[in-house]
């Protein structure tokens, strides 16, 4: 091997380093004024999430219809909200009827290229239809697989803020449902109400931190 | 049950843009080495990259709900919180080097420039060679998006890993140098491919073939040996359990471990073996198979990347 060879490759990699960590740290340093204006900017002054009653739904799905009638989704939108079934070891159902968690930390948001998903007052996490290009990253980054598509683009619960309900009023699954399984408000008072009457409490999952929790009278 | 959000068109990109950056890497390299042979093969895989990144990108625009937004990337792609908007701006300016390299790299282009430019006569390899360099950089940050694209979503257990991007970054090398390989073969006729360099390509080809089985290796044991008392565990487990003996073992071992690794890995060795022999049939063969085997992976790894059920997990915890 000659002595240019042997430069040219030093050159190669040499270089490929030291651009490749300049891209990386412009990367850092870039996402991180993004994530300091995002907090603070204050809209996330009270959390709202739900808190689901696994011992009064009985899965009648009112819920869901609902949501789809008020918030007028289309034929090819997927519903918004889902019932999970479990059984006991005695073989009784238990169910719960869930949608977007309107995480603390939403990894939709994060991953989103075109910035179309922002936290706005009540904490809800809400997708600007505008903006999305449908690109689908932000099912991949959701631990609870909760953005769906139609033809338009990203399509996931924000609490009926496109239906004309305020951000902290009860959203229409909520009133839809005469059973009493669903309850929507500041979370950290459900949850403290829920504990206040010994009913067992557990979030959903831990990742993104979740607004939402089960509960049950014990 | 399997991930069926992202299916063809984000796999065939990842694959597509990974061969593409290996592709430009090794071609810089042949270049490098010597910079007044093989004027054919560096210009012809350099266009091979260029195109393979550009179909793969147009795939993508295209699976986008909203193609028409998706390429206004100031606008689309101004969010520097996500990985995609790292991976679109480096592609993008991956395929605008790659493409000015390409084009003064054809051997009847660069001769007009020399002819008719002085300056370019005195300075023209050097640029050349900074050109690639850059073209080199952009490529290894190409290669390693594709994986952190995957490992950044956060949503799927199997890609919550930096062995993913390791994995993606040196299959995207052997899929590359598998590919300058095939137009070195195309070409033998009218650009032979000196043995010298030939030799290095296979060196090249044993230790990435060696280094992928190792990260292969290692990245399904921890995904098979992921905590079962979480649902992220469960889910890591089941997913790296469709590739090793589930529903898609059968592609798996066929097409990934064979053809991709086992296929390229025996050829190369016998072709250092062979000397100065003709190997360009043992090359081909090996070639195909590590395209054929990389292509694989792409598509398996997403297709295996399911979610966890951690709703129904803490549903049964609550139930026990
Ligand atoms: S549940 Fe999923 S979609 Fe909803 S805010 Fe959390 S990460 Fe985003
Ligand atoms: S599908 Fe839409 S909302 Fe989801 S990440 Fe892509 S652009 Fe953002
Ligand atoms: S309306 Fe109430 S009871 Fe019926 S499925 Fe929904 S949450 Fe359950």
């Amino acid at each position: 091997m000659n002595d240019e060879t042997t430069m040219a490759r030093r050159t190669l990699v040499k270089g490929v380093i030291a651009i490749g960590s300049c891209l990386i740290f412009a990367g850092v340093t870039q996402a991180m004024p993004a994530r300091a204006e995002e907090a603070a900017s204050g809209l996330v002054d009270v959390q709202y999430g739900f808190m689901v009653n696994r011992r009064k739904c009985v899965g009648c799905k009112n819920c869901v219809a609902a949501c789809r009638k008020y918030n007028k989704l289309s034929d090819d939108t997927p519903d918004r909200r889902r019932i999970t079934e479990r059984f006991d070891s005695h073989g009784k159902k238990y169910r719960v009827s869930t949608s977007c968690m309107h995480c603390d930390d939403p990894n939709c948001m994060r991953v989103c290229p075109a910035g179309a998903i922002s936290k706005v007052d009540a904490g809800i996490v809400q997708v600007d239809k505008d903006l999305c290009i449908g690109c689908k990253y932000c099912f991949q980054a959701c631990p609870y697989e909760v953005p769906r598509y139609n033809s338009d683009s990203m399509d996931k619960c924000d609490c009926c803020l496109g239906a004309g309900v305020k951000p902290g009023d009860q959203p229409y699954c909520v009133s839809a449902c005469k059973f009493g399984a669903l309850s929507y408000g500041p979370i950290d008072d459900l949850v403290a109400e829920a504990e206040s009457l010994n009913h067992e409490v557990v979030r959903v999952g831990d990742a993104c931190e979740p607004n939402c929790y089960i509960t049950g009278e014990v | 049950m399997l991930q069926l959000v992202w299916t063809w068109q984000p796999a065939l990109y990842l694959f597509l843009g990974g061969m593409g950056s290996g592709a430009f890497i090794m071609a810089t390299g042949l270049f490098l080495m010597d910079k007044t042979r093989h004027r054919l093969i560096v210009s012809t895989s350099m266009w091979a990259a260029v195109i393979s990144l550009g179909v793969g990108l147009m795939l993508l625009v295209l699976e986008l709900i909203n193609p028409l937004r998706g390429i206004l990337l100031w606008q689309s792609f101004s969010h520097f919180t996500s990985w995609m908007t790292y991976g679109a701006w480096g592609a993008f300016c991956a395929l605008v080097v790659w493409t000015v390299s390409a084009f003064i790299a054809v051997p009847s282009v660069n001769n007009r420039l020399v002819e008719k430019w002085g300056w370019y006569k005195r300075h023209g390899t050097k640029i050349r060679a900074v050109l690639g360099v850059i073209g080199a950089a952009l490529a290894v940050f190409v290669a390693a998006y594709t994986g952190m694209l995957l490992k950044t979503a956060g949503g799927v257990p199997l890609w919550d890993t930096p062995l993913l991007p390791c994995l993606f970054t040196v299959s995207a090398f052997d899929t590359g140098v598998a590919l300058v390989e095939v137009v070195a073969v195309v070409l033998s006729k009218k650009d032979p491919l000196a043995h010298h360099e030939s030799m290095i390509m296979k060196r090249i080809v044993v230790v990435l073939v060696v280094l992928e089985l190792a990260v292969l290796w290692v990245f399904l044991w921890v995904m098979l040996s992921a905590n079962p008392t979480t649902s992220g565990g469960q889910a890591a487990a089941s997913s790296a359990g469709l590739l090793v003996n589930g529903s898609l073992s059968v592609l798996f071992w066929s097409i990934v471990v064979v053809c991709g690794l086992v296929i390229p890995l025996t050829m190369a060795i016998c072709g250092l073996a062979m000397g100065e022999r003709n190997t360009r049939h043992v090359m081909a063969f090996g070639a195909v198979g590590a395209l054929v085997g990389g292509c694989g992976l792409r598509f398996l790894i997403l297709a295996a990347g399911i979610h966890a059920d951690v709703i129904g997990d803490t549903m049964s915890n609550l139930l026990l």
